[in-house]
């Protein structure tokens, strides 16, 4: 129940705060179309200021890496990411931003970590 | 008899002095503070937002003829955009401010920038080049940080866009957190060590390009130190950069 509601408290954050996400990216997502997805972790590069992720997911379309962008590093720690916390091969799922020219992709703003900790 | 009498006197005196001295210090805002709300909502300037000479409105329209509206973003490429930007962070990045009497610096995590706020009673300098973040100089009007900066780089996007002859007023005060009506960013999840604000209200003068002054009121709670980080972009724009010449 409290990882839901802290989970929902992040998505509200992510679906209410697109002009803060505007220093980046707004340009490319809509932060109004959010969507979800599971896939196991290919390449990651934590980094200012952004996140580099490759995602293998599994979906109606097939089985595909796919890259996104996220939160920089700085920010993925304060809201609670530490060393180690994720790594190729683990599974976790994503809240994203979806681009706004259907592509597959998006703007990562929140993460589930293969051990359920959230940030 | 005489020699007791002067001392409680003397004790007396301090005491006054001192208490005088707690009485009219400046406020300490000596922290590391985190923006969560802001005056008008959007901290960026966008089109009709500010009220733009023609001289400026073709300024920010030669640069968006040649470059587009969705222009690559200078915090994407990690450039410190300097003043006003620095104080108008809404994502998380902190601000560490150093007080001391005839000195403020402000660490700002974001792109690594510092500012050196000058107390002293020095005016700006004469023989100065510009820089994004500019020559800050301040003064304390009662309890509230007056600051002025000037010598400020030109700036041609519609994001606060700025000559070289700018200035930027910002009055720097305390307050708790029951006083601000601004709506706080649901992005900022970070809790707050106390009820204390920083308030910034923030002025861009520019007759040049702005019709009138542009001001935004930024409002700052005060967090944990380990929140701080070193901000190292840079490094990892190099570091792909090299990865992509791998042979």
């Amino acid at each position: 129940m409290i990882k839901n509601l802290r989970y929902s408290i992040l998505l509200c954050g992510l679906l209410l705060s697109a002009a803060v996400f505007a220093h980046h990216s707004a340009a490319l997502y809509d932060f109004q179309k959010v969507a979800t997805t599971t896939g196991v972790i290919k390449e990651i590069k934590l980094n200012n200021p952004h996140l580099h992720l490759v995602l293998e997911v599994t979906d109606e379309k097939g089985t595909r890496n796919i890259t996104y962008e996220g939160h920089s590093r700085n920010n993925l720690y304060r809201r609670g990411w530490r060393p180690g916390k994720l790594n190729v091969g683990d599974k976790i799922t994503i809240t994203y931003a979806t681009p706004r020219d259907g592509s597959d992709g998006g703007y990562v703003a929140a993460i589930t970590a293969q051990d359920g900790a959230q940030f | 008899m005489t020699n007791r009498f002067v001392i409680r006197v003397a004790s007396l005196l301090v005491l006054v002095v001192s208490t005088l001295r707690l009485a009219w210090a400046e406020p300490d805002i000596s922290a590391v503070w985190m923006a969560f709300a802001s005056d008008p909502a959007a901290v960026r300037l966008g089109p009709g937002q500010a009220k733009l000479t023609p001289a400026g409105e073709a300024l920010v329209a030669r640069f968006e003829a040649a470059y587009g509206q969705d222009y690559p973003d200078p915090g994407a490429f990690c450039v410190p955009q300097g003043m006003p930007s620095v104080m108008l962070s809404m994502v998380t990045y902190p601000i560490e401010i150093i007080q001391h009497p005839k000195r403020i610096t402000m660490l700002v995590e974001m792109e690594m920038q510092v500012r050196r706020i000058y107390l002293d009673g020095r005016g700006h300098p004469g023989d100065y080049p510009t820089t994004r973040i500019g020559h800050s100089i301040g003064h304390w009007e009662g309890e509230t940080l007056v600051i002025d900066t000037a010598l400020l780089t030109g700036w041609e996007t519609r994001n606060w866009p700025h000559t070289e002859n700018a200035r930027i007023e910002e009055r720097i005060h305390l307050t708790t957190r029951d006083k601000i009506k601004a709506q706080p960013s649901p992005f900022i999840t970070i809790k707050p060590l106390d009820d204390q604000v920083l308030v910034v209200e923030l002025t861009m003068i520019d007759p040049e390009i702005y019709a009138e002054p542009a001001r935004i009121t930024m409002y700052y709670q005060k967090v944990s130190d380990d929140n701080t980080l070193e901000y190292d972009c840079p490094v990892d724009l190099w570091l792909d950069a090299l990865e992509e010449q791998r042979k």
